[in-house]
């Protein structure tokens, strides 16, 4: 095994503005409140330094990055410099073909959309927006069509929970290779009615777990639960086949965001909660080496070692996942409390939980 | 396994902000409703924090655009491609 890349994908918000009002949006907040663009010097700039160290990619997000009036020259500017460029998006301006092709051409390498329910009452009563549903449904047909790669990627929340069965066979039906379920977290400054509990999101995971490997197919589930939230017969199946996963790049610092203005984020949830800024005080930006110095060194350091805990004494009792499980996403623990929902390892949580 | 382990006191104080920048942050964090057990050998190590993907010998391609993959979870699946899908690196 060789070293090759120092960080893993980096990710690039470059705007907060949004054409769909998603319930479960993380960022409502900024989207409401922020109404600029990351300047295209500020987002050529990021560029250049990710590339410089040793990034594997950069992944474009919002707000929605279709609307970014700098799109097209930001994905030209990271093929110039050979940098591969994903892109998150609800996907209601891929509906029309010579858009997408467009963005393939001038740099785009990947995409992933977002699609929250099966229906045009479940889809667009999440985004908000009559018409969203088919907009987007069109755009992953023509992302499957066009041989572009691209995945999905499902919120699951309280507006959608009963019909993510259908959403599956909807994807599996269009051509999607394996669907990605997220969940919804509360926002850093407020709550969001829209989430579910640790449990809940743990037992619809399994259910779609279930009903893919059915029909032989395969899903994925990002954003860590803690390990003793799902059943222990099926926990063990759920991580062989890597459908769950233990970590997340906000503990171990392989992966950050620059945040449309610069601010250095652990996680795109983080917005108005910079580590730093990669402008300097003298407004310059930071070279590679300030930055790993900041990265490794300063701020950012102190932040991961305040970070990595185990979120409950629970967690110790676990024999076989201690050391494994990090207690998932800390963000779950805004809302709820760890002392609570962690029961341990060898617990039925599901049985004790009464679901 | 094993490993020896304390439980840092939650109260906001017990945090001690090392800047302007973190003030915020340590908030949140100090927020968090947990225990905060730490274990003497932190579950992330060092060497993780320096971490460095590393290249997948069986050059599948499945992974190509988050690859070298190490399955460490640090795309956050944002990445959006099957990892080592056929490999099972």
């Amino acid at each position: 095994m060789t070293k090759k890349y120092n960080f893993g994908s980096t990710w690039l918000t470059v705007n907060y503005k949004c054409n769909n009002r998603c319930k479960w949006c993380y960022a409502k907040n900024p989207i409401e409140t922020t109404n600029f663009d990351m300047p295209l010097d500020l987002a050529k700039s990021a560029i250049d330094l990710i590339k410089s160290l040793n990034s594997a990619g950069i992944t474009l997000i919002g707000g929605e990055p279709t609307i970014y009036p700098h799109l097209d020259d930001v994905l030209g500017y990271g093929k110039s410099k050979n940098v591969k460029m994903g892109m998150v998006t609800n996907g209601r301006r891929l509906e029309d073909k010579i858009f997408l092709d467009n963005l393939f051409e001038r740099g785009l390498t990947g995409v992933t959309i977002s699609i929250n329910g099966s229906s045009p009452e479940v889809h667009d009563g999440i985004t908000g927006i009559t018409g969203s549903f088919y907009q987007t449904k069109q755009a992953i047909k023509n992302c499957t069509e066009g041989g572009y790669k691209f995945t999905t990627e499902t919120t699951i929340c309280q507006e959608n929970k009963d019909d993510l069965e259908n959403i599956l066979d909807m994807l599996f039906e269009i051509g999607v290779e394996r669907p990605q379920f997220n969940i919804c977290t509360r926002a850093i400054t407020e709550d969001n009615p829209s989430t579910l509990t640790v449990y809940e999101d743990a037992k619809l995971r399994e259910q779609l777990y279930l009903h893919a490997k059915a029909q032989e197919k395969k899903v994925k589930f990002i954003i860590p639960l803690p390990f003793c939230a799902y059943s222990p017969e099926i926990r063990k199946e759920l991580l062989s086949t890597k459908t769950i996963y233990n970590s997340c790049q906000i503990y171990g610092g392989n992966g950050f965001v620059i945040d449309h203005n610069g601010d250095v984020l652990p996680c795109v949830r983080w917005s108005g909660y910079p580590l730093g800024n990669i402008k300097k005080q003298d407004n310059n930006i930071m070279n590679k080496t300030e930055f790993l110095e900041f990265w490794h060194n300063g701020d950012p350091k102190k932040f991961r070692e305040k970070l990595r805990v185990y979120p409950s004494k629970e967690c110790i009792t676990d024999s076989d996942y201690w050391g494994d499980c990090h207690g998932g996403c800390p963000m779950l623990w805004l809302k709820y409390d760890a002392r609570e929902e962690i029961k341990g390892i060898n617990s039925d949580v599901t049985q004790s939980k009464g679901l | 396994m094993g490993e020896e382990y304390k439980i840092e006191k939650q109260e906001e104080s017990s945090y001690n902000p090392l800047s302007v920048n973190l003030q915020k942050v340590y908030t949140v964090l100090a927020s968090l409703k947990t225990e905060k057990i730490v274990a003497t050998q932190s579950f992330i190590s060092e060497s993780e924090l320096e971490h460095t993907l590393t290249e997948c010998d069986c050059q599948c391609g499945d992974c190509s655009d988050c690859s070298p993959c190490t399955d460490c979870g640090d795309c956050g699946g944002d990445c959006g491609y099957d990892c080592h899908s056929q490999c099972g690196d």
